[in-house]
């Protein structure tokens, strides 16, 4: 018997409109007090292709779904094709009668095909609205609530118009008399649990456009990518409201450029974009670390290389984020593992920025960027500003600022263009104090110091690893692995065997907190999304042990829990 | 005609580093001459800069800089006029950023209207890398990178800007200061983006464009209606004879005012937590 939790999967060709009904079926698991975890897999193009958008509602707070689903929903062949095997024995395949025919092997599912095209057709002139429909279906096998679901569709259609919004409520009313005839899986309880309104849904890219704006982020430059686009069309949309600009650049290069002069004339400001813009912004981010700029970058990663599979996930940047670009210079690479998270370390990224004076970069992945997951409503009253030696007034008889003086912390008094007494010249080009070029070897030695000097100075207030479980065997992962490991972690359990679990929070500085841990375990599995083992090669910098257990996944898709759980379980 | 006594002290920073008769000594004297005649206050300005030996210029300007990298300086720019609309921001730079490098920037901020001046030090070749061909050499002209002769028809940067929508123009010499201050000074009263072309002599690398040839290739605008688009384009088409003076002018919304947005938040605004994202949970349900 499966209580309150259970994964449905959606399939059909892109522009069927698969993505709407699980919109529609994640709000409604919020409004019945479930957790939410999705998982969309669909190709870089409009029309056709086959999507599939998977969400999982659970009592439990979950960060991902699982390697079984307990419905197919399936528009289309290829759902059939690629999914079958996915229903956990005991659940469901619906299927489209109206399209074609399907001879169906699998007796320990139920098998129910109903004629939502035909339907659509006929009673409501609009094939899409089978989506709808379809809700009908699923409230009838796991005994949902059909109110809050007529709710739920109210709210989702009541800005698109009456006759959208009065279609949408026939069509879930034709699904459901569609399926009177169905009852509920026997091994599945599924029950309405207490709403809590202090719960919210969404994707990681939202959670950064609010935590960038909460921050007071009033500048975000950009040029369209997946899969970050959805920071700046969020961004357009209420950056304006708050005084801030949001502006669609010509370029990736252009939006970092802008964003970096923003920064210097004294507004938060940021950038979002993937793989390729990454690419094409690290000669900009250079400038930030040298000008001592502060400005946020979200890279969120994408199956690379070159254009790779845009609609795909890797955390293939690591080595781009780390080490890219010319010289040495002061960054920061945060790495957030869910939604909520997203949140929190974006406003914080505006705070580390300006305190150390350079590029911060937030990596994420397509999961965290797309994946929708409830979050609790966001403590603001926690936050704080912090602007680290920023001056708006100055007094001084001096000619000229001393905006790179030599300090404790290697941090200068930094002022922005408008302020009496600050004047001073901000160069890429190597400078002394005043930000006078210069290529006096002593200066230039006392100036690398300084800005590598921050980068010790703000390990403090960077990210340490979060550690969960314990256990002599040790998992080491980043970003939205968290979730699949989680659950791989209680699976192991089940068998006797504990884990620890390192999540690291912060690449760059690398922080010290995980290194006697990771050199004492008996064993450590190193899982990421990438081929060449792109975190595994960075650990080995700075811990002891050579001998790593890699778990890695590079066919653009997220992991599974039974992946990591059985790759686990081959070294026991 | 403005008067030739004008106290630029107050604009003088560092010596430059230039090479002796360098065409960018008469472009940052009517830089600095224009800024004295308009009185800006070197506190509220900012000059931005590529990558060249013409982008050194705010070493040797007074007032706020930012030194950025090889044909960005556009894009740099509109993020400090987007940020700070009160401020008075001038980008400076050479051929290579604005026409070759950066071109892509030209054509936007020229689209995008801000109220930001763009002097180009036109030189017709690579100086600080020692003389190699720019996109503005002409067609057959003999460097280090084209030892046979340019093969490459050059860009016409002003007749390119003007093409996208830039709403004042304007062409000068170096070897004029007095009249290009005029121009300078025009272009940054100019509520738009204006761009300032000025033909800029490289002594040490390009003997082929030199003072003299310029004297002769030019002409001065006279009787010139300079909201006459189609003669500015007539004029900014002749590739033979260049005419100096304002070549296009006209009055449009600026960047900074067709922003969608009713309330401006200032750098001098004090930065708190923004709780208003509360107001938007509504999306979440």
């Amino acid at each position: 018997m499966k209580i309150n939790d259970f994964t449905v999967r959606i399939g059909g060709q892109a522009g069927d409109g698969s993505l709407a009904t699980g919109e529609l079926l994640s709000r409604y698991l919020r409004r019945a007090g479930y957790y939410v975890a999705t998982d969309k897999d669909f190709p870089s193009r409009i029309r056709g292709g086959h999507t599939s958008y998977a969400i999982r509602g659970s009592e439990k707070k979950i960060y991902s779904i699982h390697d079984k689903i307990d419905a197919l929903l399936a528009f289309d062949d290829d759902s059939l094709k690629l999914h079958l095997n996915e229903i956990e024995t005991g659940g469901a395949l619906i299927y489209d009668s109206s399209r074609a025919k399907i001879t169906i092997d699998r007796k320990d599912v139920r098998i129910i095909g109903l004629p939502f095209t035909i339907k659509a057709k006929n009673e409501l002139g609009n094939e899409i609205i089978k989506n709808t429909m379809s809700l009908g279906i699923l409230t009838k096998i796991f005994g949902l609530d059909i109110e809050l679901m007529k709710e739920t569709i109210s709210d989702t259609y009541k800005k698109r118009g009456e006759k959208i919004l009065k279609d949408n409520l026939r069509a879930y009313e034709i699904g459901l008399e569609l399926s009177k005839d169905e009852n509920r899986l026997e091994n599945y309880s599924i029950q309405k649990l207490k709403r809590d309104e202090n719960k919210l849904l969404m994707m990681g890219n939202e959670a950064i456009a609010l935590g960038a704006m909460a921050a007071g982020c009033k500048f975000i430059a950009a040029y369209p990518i997946t899969p970050a686009s959805d920071v700046l069309e969020f961004m357009s949309k209420y950056l304006p409201k708050t005084g801030g600009v949001a502006i669609q650049a010509e370029s990736e290069i252009s939006a970092i450029n802008m964003a970096i002069g923003a920064a210097y004339a004294g507004i938060r400001s940021m950038v979002a974009t993937s793989g390729p813009g990454f690419d094409l912004k690290t000669e900009a981010i250079g400038l930030a670390s040298m000008i001592e700029q502060p400005v946020v970058i979200l890279d969120a990663m994408r199956a690379g290389p070159s254009t790779g599979m845009p609609t795909k996930t890797e955390q293939s940047d690591i080595n781009h984020a780390v080490y890219g670009g010319h010289g040495d210079k002061p960054k920061v690479v945060i790495v957030p593992g869910n939604v909520e998270e997203a949140f929190y370390m974006t406003f914080e990224a505006f705070n580390i920025a300006e305190i150390f004076q350079g590029p911060v970069i937030i990596l994420t992945d397509e999961l965290i960027s797309w994946n929708k997951q409830v979050v609790n409503k966001f403590d603001i009253n926690s936050l704080k500003i912090n602007r680290g030696k920023l001056l708006l007034y100055l007094e001084s008889n001096e000619r000229e600022f001393k905006r790179y003086e030599f300090s404790e912390d290697g941090i200068s008094k930094r002022t922005i263009p408008g302020v009496k007494n600050g004047l001073h010249l901000e160069t890429g080009d190597e400078h002394d104090e005043y930000g006078h070029i210069t290529e006096n070897p002593e200066i230039r030695n006392k100036m690398m110091e300084k800005r590598n000097k921050k980068m010790e100075y703000i390990k403090n207030m960077l990210f340490k690893s979060e550690i969960i479980g314990d256990g002599e065997n040790v998992i080491v992962s980043i970003g939205s692995t968290m979730g699949p490991i989680l659950e791989a972690m209680e699976m192991l359990k089940k068998d006797g065997i504990e884990t620890k679990f390192v999540r690291i929070r912060t690449l760059l500085p690398f922080l010290e907190d995980p290194i006697e841990i990771i050199d004492n375990a008996k064993r450590v599995f190193v899982v990421e999304n990438n081929i060449t083992g792109q975190l595994e090669n960075l650990l080995k910098i700075y811990v002891n042990r050579k001998d790593f257990i890699p778990i890695r996944k590079y066919d653009g898709r997220s992991f599974r829990p039974g992946f990591i759980y059985n790759k686990i379980k081959e070294v026991f | 005609m403005v008067e030739i006594k004008i106290d630029t002290k107050i604009y003088d920073k560092e010596t430059p580093t230039w090479c002796p008769g360098c065409g960018d000594y008469g472009v940052l004297l009517a830089l600095k001459r224009a800024a004295a005649i308009l009185n800006l206050d070197p506190n509220k300005t900012v000059l931005v800069t590529g990558i060249g030996c013409s982008s050194k210029i705010n070493s040797y300007f007074y007032s706020y800089g930012i030194h950025t990298i090889h044909g960005r300086a556009a894009s740099v720019a509109q993020g400090i006029k987007l940020a700070n609309p009160d401020l008075e921001v001038i980008v400076a730079g050479g051929d290579g950023d604005a026409f070759a490098i950066g071109t892509e920037h030209l054509v936007h901020i020229a689209r995008r209207n801000p109220d930001i001046t763009y002097i180009v030090m036109d030189n017709q070749i690579y100086g600080l890398t020692k003389g190699q061909v720019s996109p503005t050499s002409e067609e057959g002209f003999v460097s280090i990178t084209t030892p046979y002769g340019s093969f490459e028809k050059p860009v016409n940067g002003p007749l390119l800007a003007l093409a996208s929508g830039a709403t004042f123009i304007a062409r000068g010499f170096a070897g004029d200061p007095i009249f290009l201050t005029d121009l300078i000074v025009e272009g940054i009263k100019h509520k738009g983006f204006a761009l300032i072309d000025v033909f800029s002599p490289c002594v040490t690398w390009n003997k082929v464009n030199t003072y003299d040839w310029y004297k002769q290739h030019t002409y001065k605008l006279e009787n010139h209606d300079p909201t006459d688009i189609k003669k500015a384009f007539e004029i900014l088409q002749d590739e033979e004879k260049f005419g100096l003076g304002i070549i296009y002018k006209t009055e449009k919304p600026t960047l900074e005012e067709k922003l969608p947005r009713k309330t401006s938040f200032k750098p001098f605004d004090k930065l708190e937590v923004d709780k208003s994202i509360e107001e938007l949970y509504e999306e979440f349900l």
